[in-house]
């Protein structure tokens, strides 16, 4: 064995390598907190590594754990010791517990290619929105990867405070959750082929188009988008699991049109032989934050302190920007 | 052309101590960061994710708290890297010391009849492997020889060893992953 060739044989082993999107979002908070960027009480990471590295496997999860475990005692305790003070009249304010633990949980999702890649640590647009929410409510931003449709489905997910599932405001249940005013609005493009002699979307009747299963593309082509009614599209939807599908089948010649779920207007610009033809009007997408059960904490006011956030994210031009950065150039915050 | 060199760690140092007053431009720099440093700590940690993140996040902490003193004679993550390089021989040296771990990681050497062979493992998986199955000493000393490019004599100092100890480490070290991967490195 030569030396040169142990050597390079070993260096396959440190190529560049994400961690644990929840580690690296926890680091960089503690990071952020030491650079005096937000403020912060509770501090997980700086419980788990210290001047000594842990000594046996597993003690840093523990400790983590256990720092966790700690801190939701202590909100625990904190809400029971509240609740027992106050007259029912009174009910506990969520946005004041908030700002007296100088954190606010927020679930972004982590299952969309334009918030997030597998892999990576968090990044994208609703990561972005996220931190700055935090920073204009004056308090430290966890972020919690939770996807979509269990963020949608557990009343009894005590992960997070608010949620920005990305998905369209009226497929949101009021009657669960309070809805703050859209942060951006995601567009659903009608593509056809250059080749295609389609004029327009009612061009299309009668012809095969294909969108993903379950998605807004695909109520809009029955008719039912935006929470109301109107005439199909068309009659022959085909629908696949993803974009890149459909797109294939309509290189394939097997369908006349796409409409998207997930591509954004920049990712389209790079694909070639293909031309856009119009779509529904873009998705409003909102924060949510839960409605209060029994004894819960009243989240109005903190649902009020989101909006004001967005309000002035938007005339300060934080939204405009984090959009264009995320989307290509695109600002899909626009009312 | 120390003046140039001066004035490139100058402007490193600078361009540091910019991006740490900056919430946006940190984040943008953490994000392309933290890859390249997990990376080298995990190689070095063998693959034992728990440890790369302690390491990793130790490194980036004491970096951040230390940036005052960032002269910029390498690249940031360099930096970190070279912090993170020394917790790992810390920690190395301490588990060495602990003879009942030592002797536990020892005993899980890989076996004659649990041979990988090459071709059916991708690099980063094989190179990890070896170093996993290597006693926590000897992968000490291979990393700083093989993969920091110290000399015997700087790696000897580093793990508190001697020069002959640290030679004979080494070869034991080779020879396992030699004998470990028959199609590999060897």
């Amino acid at each position: 064995m030569t030396d040169d060739r142990l050597r390079r044989w070993l260096e396959a082993a440190e190529e560049p390598l994400a961690p644990d999107p929840a580690f690296a979002v926890a680091l960089r908070d503690e990071l952020r907190h030491e650079l005096g960027f937000v403020a912060a009480t509770t501090r997980p990471l700086s419980r788990r590594v210290g001047p000594a590295i842990r000594p046996g496997r597993g003690t840093g999860r523990l400790l983590l754990v256990a720092a966790l475990v700690v801190a939701g005692s202590l909100g625990v305790a904190a809400l029971a010791g509240s609740v027992q003070e106050r007259t029912t009249e009174q009910r506990p304010d969520l946005l004041t517990q908030i700002r007296d633990s100088g954190r606010i949980r927020i679930a972004v999702r982590p299952d969309h290619p334009q918030f997030g890649a597998p892999g990576q640590p968090a990044a994208g647009f609703d990561v972005d929105v996220a931190r700055a929410l935090a920073d204009k409510i004056g308090v430290r931003g966890d972020i919690v990867l939770v996807d979509s449709s269990t963020q949608m489905s557990a009343d009894d997910d005590d992960r997070w405070d608010v949620a920005l599932p990305s998905v369209a405001a009226w497929d949101i249940d009021a009657d669960r959750f309070l809805v703050s005013s859209a942060y951006y609005r995601w567009p659903h493009r009608l593509v056809v082929a250059d080749a295609s002699t389609a004029a327009d979307a009612g061009s299309l009747a009668g012809e095969p188009v294909c969108a993903v299963a379950g998605d807004a593309g695909e109520r809009w082509l029955r008719g039912d988008y935006g929470g109301a009614s109107s005439v199909p599209i068309t009659t022959q939807i085909e629908t696949t699991n993803s974009d890149d599908e459909c797109l294939a089948a309509l290189t394939a010649g097997d369908v006349a049109a796409v409409v998207t779920a997930r591509l954004s207007d920049a990712d389209l610009r790079v694909r070639s032989g293909i031309r856009v033809l119009g779509g529904p009007e873009p998705e409003p997408r909102s924060v949510v934050v839960r409605r209060a059960g029994d004894g819960a904490p009243d989240p109005t006011d903190l649902l009020d302190a989101v909006d004001e956030a967005l309000a002035d994210m938007r005339r300060d031009g934080t939204l405009t920007r984090l959009s264009q950065s995320r989307f290509g150039g695109a600002d899909l915050t626009a009312p | 052309m120390s003046q140039r060199v001066g004035a490139e760690a100058a402007g490193r140092a600078t361009s540091f101590a910019a991006l740490c007053a900056d919430d946006r431009a940190f984040s943008d720099w953490y994000d392309a960061a933290l890859p390249r440093v997990y990376g080298f700590v995990y190689a070095r940690t063998a693959g034992d994710a728990e440890l790369a993140e302690d390491v990793t996040a130790t490194a980036f902490l004491e970096a951040i708290r230390a940036r005052g003193s960032f002269l910029g004679r390498s690249d940031p993550v360099t930096w970190i890297c070279s912090i993170a390089r020394n917790r790992l021989i810390d920690h190395y040296r301490s588990e060495a010391r602990d003879r009942t771990r030592h002797l536990r990681l020892v005993v899980s050497e890989l076996a004659a009849d649990e041979l990988v062979h090459w071709d059916q493992v991708d690099d980063r998986d094989a190179a990890l492997a070896a170093l996993a199955a290597l006693p926590p000493i000897e992968r000490s000393a291979l990393i700083l020889r093989y993969l920091d490019g110290y000399s015997v004599r700087e790696t000897a100092r580093l793990i508190g060893r001697s020069e002959p100890a640290t030679e004979s480490l080494l070869v034991r070290a080779r020879e396992r992953v030699r004998s470990a991967f028959p199609g590999g490195p060897g």
